[in-house]
């Protein structure tokens, strides 16, 4: 073979399996996020989350101009991307938020968008997460993954880091100044830590539980990149 | 990190060249590179050889990007896997014997890795290896990269080693070959 085609192949297998090695996961981070926006501000642009779906569902792809990506998304086929491979639901689910958006990429009708979001954010926790979204709430959920930059880091991490999770600010805080040590970081927020008298041992016994939730579902439900 | 200048601070290959090794590669060295990143260095060594540059990398951010410039070049290779994976390595070269093997692996196993990789390597060709010793070990640096020196000392034959101190803290730089038999 010469050496222009062995390049080429390697291209064109790289980029295969780099398909591969980008998760579902992503879709739950991004809806997650994009509702994060919509409780932080009440009707945001959602310029950086469109760049950032882009560059999951055509990684390989060299626009950079928002305004240009934005158009590209709305009027590519979504299941034919060389990135992220969706179902039909998942097609769907993204061409409901892009079509409600706006020239100036806000979204038409933010509070009723928003139900649906969180529809669409709670199935697909349901559906890649099912042992987890049974240990807490899809949204939490979603912002631990997010935090965690993906599912595949988490697994690897003790229960004490998916309890502390969020709560970055104040750990750095107790080991500069000496203050209290965390005993919560985003878990606190679950109805489970919140209606318990014994919050500390309470947020241990869950993300014991949601450790072990999280790795069954990952070993389960996502592919094993390169290995 | 910046993309665009190549310089010893963002370069091990440039700091050990800028040292004075000989590793520049010849005009038509087929070259394995183990732990390309997003391929600042890989870029670079790329000009410098008609020969094919195959870039091995495991993290997909990085290997996207390195597919990116791959597809702006005529030479790069880009490699999506994990450099332990020996006969993916084989299957993606087609037979190429390579001139020069070289790593920067920042992990326990990166003498192993290297012992393995070395398999493609021609029995006349270099070995260019990077050594963070704090990847290895919690150790005092000293210690080991003795632990590490004899190691590779019994698999291969140390032309050169130097520390690549101040630009890139507790790391080193060999420059081998294979053992003759
Ligand atoms: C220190 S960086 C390399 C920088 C690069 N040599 C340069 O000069 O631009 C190490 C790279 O090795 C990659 N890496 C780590 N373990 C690896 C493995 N087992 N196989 C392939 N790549 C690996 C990391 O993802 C990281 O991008």
């Amino acid at each position: 073979m010469e050496d222009k085609d062995i390049v080429l192949w390697n291209i064109k297998e790289s980029k295969e399996r780099i398909r591969k090695a980008i998760l579902k996961d992503r879709m739950i981070i991004f809806f997650t996020r994009v509702l994060e926006d919509l409780n932080k501000y009440s009707n945001p642009n959602f310029y950086g989350r469109m760049k950032d779906i882009y560059r999951l569902l055509f990684p390989f792809d060299k626009e950079t101009d928002p305004k240009k990506i934005i158009q590209k998304m709305k009027n590519a086929d979504l299941s034919l991307s060389e990135g992220l491979t969706l179902d039909n639901n998942e097609v769907n689910y993204l061409q409901f938020f892009i079509n409600n958006l706006n020239e100036k990429c806000k979204l038409r009708d933010p509070r009723d968008a928003k139900k649906k979001i969180e529809e669409i954010q709670k199935s697909l926790v349901a559906k890649y997460l099912p042992s987890s979204s049974k240990v807490i709430e899809p949204y939490i959920l979603g912002k631990i993954i997010s935090s965690f930059g993906g599912i595949q880091k988490i697994s690897r991490k003790p229960s004490s880091t998916v309890q502390l999770i969020g709560a970055e600010k104040s750990l750095f805080r107790h080991m500069s100044s000496g203050s209290p040590p965390p005993k919560y970081g985003l878990i606190f927020y679950s109805n489970k830590i919140k209606n318990s008298a014994m919050k500390g041992r309470a947020s241990r016994a869950l993300a014991n539980k949601l450790s072990i939730s999280l790795r069954k579902d990952y070993y389960r439900n996502f592919p094993q990149p390169l290995s | 990190m910046k993309h665009k200048d190549w310089s010893p601070e963002n370069s091990k290959w440039k700091a050990a060249l800028d040292r004075g090794l000989d590793i520049k590669p010849k005009e038509n060295d087929n070259i394995l590179y183990l732990g390309a990143s997003s391929g600042t260095t890989v870029k670079q060594i790329s000009k410098l050889t008609r020969g094919i540059v195959f870039a091995v990398e495991n993290s997909p951010e990085m290997a996207i990007e390195l597919v990116k410039l791959a597809e702006k070049s005529k030479n790069i290779a880009p490699i999506f896997s994990d450099a332990r994976d020996i006969e993916f390595l084989k299957k993606s070269i087609f037979g190429k014997r390579m001139n020069i093997l070289f790593q920067d692996i920042p992990s326990v196993d990166q003498v192993e890795i290297l012992t393995k990789a070395s398999t493609l390597l021609d029995s006349e060709g270099k070995i260019l290896f990077s050594l963070k010793t704090q990847s290895i070990s919690q150790k005092p640096s000293k210690e080991t990269f003795e632990k590490v020196e004899k190691m590779l000392g019994e698999r291969f034959r140390i032309i050169s080693k130097i520390s690549l101190e101040p630009y890139h803290k507790k790391h080193y730089f060999f420059v081998l070959r294979k053992q003759a038999y």
